[in-house]
């Protein structure tokens, strides 16, 4: 079975304001299961690093 | 149960980490539990032993996330390289894991706090999470800072914080830490705001009937018939303090040669140490031996074993030593002087002084009576306190109680 990229654009609700990047190529199978096993609430930037960062 | 075992750092790897893990493993196994262990495989995440179907390429998630992370949203992260690049390789753990799958999981035992901040954010929230801390990567990048120049203002720079913060978040996010030493303990505690009735005390341990097996083996070195050897057998890299020692045996040599030194080990540093065991004079009584597996009956060729660590948690070599019925000098940094008891088991000397180091193993080598009683006295004791069962039986109680908790 061949790799399906797909555009990294689809997985940008992971992500806290990103930009967009059409070309930006991603495997949908590794993506779709890695999508699927996050917790509920999961995305990238890990705040508690930094609001950490942040109050030092 | 079924237990993972994870680190952002490589696996296999020579050092203490990856002893602990494959311990912990062979120890829990025995028991009847299952365990895999994941850590980074230089191209991937993977679980060790798993074949290909279970590794994932860091390439899937690293344009990502170094597309993705920007000012807007990860300031102040974004703005310094160093920090950027260590947050993307957690983050890429993070994602490696979920790919992976730890819903199979019944503990997670992360063996840093890059790991375990990583599992705590995509772990099932049942599932409890157990932190081994090995030694602290925040001190370790604070003492690679201030030794270099670039950072005029090491202990306010963002790489500095960085690391900080992530060992507070990491020991705050796991559900209970173990550390091997009071001293490292104290560290946790007042240093990085770890609470201190979230941790346990297990100290390492050998499998001794192992060992001992080892210390048998037939050996591929012979001894000097009119030198007494001393052995060191760390790492040949700066924390390790191999240039405190090779000073002090510049100052021995001038009071007495009936001496050799073996170091054993490697490192990026053997050739700067190589040039400065030439510069003091001593190139015919210092040998470098490189990595070498027969270890254990390499230490029943020597006399003394040395200890010049500047930073150490708890030590396998001292262990191997102690076992070996050998008398040890060693520095006291960290949690050495936690193993080895000043003039009952062992030397202490202050971790960087080269003078005192001298002076210790001129004492030794004076008088034989002595060392054979400290040596004596150094496997008497980790007999008792170095155990493996122990340790793991020890450890299973951690995991069992934590579950207990979850589940009620």
């Amino acid at each position: 079975m061949g790799t399906e990229l797909v555009s990294g654009d689809q997985y940008n609700d992971l992500f806290l304001a990103p930009a967009s990047h059409p070309f930006l190529l991603v495997d949908k199978a590794i993506w779709e299961r890695v999508k699927a096993n996050l917790p509920k609430g999961y995305f990238i930037p890990d705040y508690r690093i930094i609001n950490h960062l942040k109050h030092m | 149960m079924k237990v993972l075992l994870v680190t952002i750092f490589l696996i296999p790897y020579v050092g203490g980490v990856w002893k602990y893990m494959q311990q912990v493993k062979q120890g829990l196994e025995a028991d009847g539990h299952e365990v895999d262990m994941i850590g980074d495989g230089i191209d991937g995440f993977y679980v060790y032993g798993g074949g290909e179907h279970r590794k994932v390429l860091k390439s899937h998630f690293r344009p990502m996330l170094q597309h993705k992370l920007n000012p807007a949203s990860a300031s102040p992260i974004t703005s310094d390289p160093w920090v950027r690049d260590a947050e993307v390789e957690r983050l890429t753990l993070e994602l490696s894991l979920s790919y992976l799958g730890l819903e199979q999981y019944d503990i997670i035992h992360a063996q840093d706090v890059l790991a375990a901040s990583a599992v705590s954010r995509v772990k099932p929230a049942q599932t409890p999470l157990v932190t081994s801390i090995h030694a602290s990567v925040a001190l370790t990048i604070r003492d690679v800072l201030q030794a270099d120049p670039k950072y005029a203002d090491p202990l306010n720079s963002l790489v500095w914080k960085y690391y900080k913060t992530i060992e507070y978040i990491g020991g705050n996010a796991s559900d209970h830490v173990l550390l091997a030493s009071r001293w490292l303990r104290d560290v946790m505690v007042q240093q990085f705001d770890i609470p201190g009735n979230g941790i346990s005390l297990i100290p390492y341990a050998m499998d001794i009937p192992a060992f001992e097996h080892r210390l048998n083996a037939e050996h591929r070195l012979q001894r000097p018939t009119d030198r007494k050897v001393l052995i060191s057998t760390s790492r040949l890299s700066p924390e390790k303090g191999i240039h405190v020692l090779i000073e002090a045996l510049g100052q021995l040599h001038k009071q007495r040669q009936d001496w050799e030194c073996w170091l054993v080990g490697d490192g990026d540093k053997r050739p700067e140490y190589e040039q400065l065991v030439h510069k003091l004079g001593i190139q015919s009584s210092v040998h470098f031996w490189g990595t070498r597996e027969d270890v254990p009956s390499l230490l029943t060729l020597a006399d003394i074993f040395v200890m010049p660590s500047m930073m150490e948690t708890l030590s396998y070599s001292v262990m191997e030593a102690q076992l070996a019925g050998l008398p040890i000098v060693s520095s006291d940094a960290g949690g050495l002087k936690e193993a080895v008891r000043h003039e009952d088991n062992g030397l202490l000397f202050p971790a960087g002084d080269a003078g005192k180091l001298a002076e210790s193993l001129a004492l030794l080598l004076a008088d034989e009576t002595y060392r054979n009683r400290l040596g004596k006295r150094a496997r008497k004791w980790a007999l008792v306190h170095r155990d493996l069962e122990t340790m793991i039986k020890r450890l299973l109680q951690v995991y069992r109680r934590e579950l207990k908790r979850k589940q009620a």
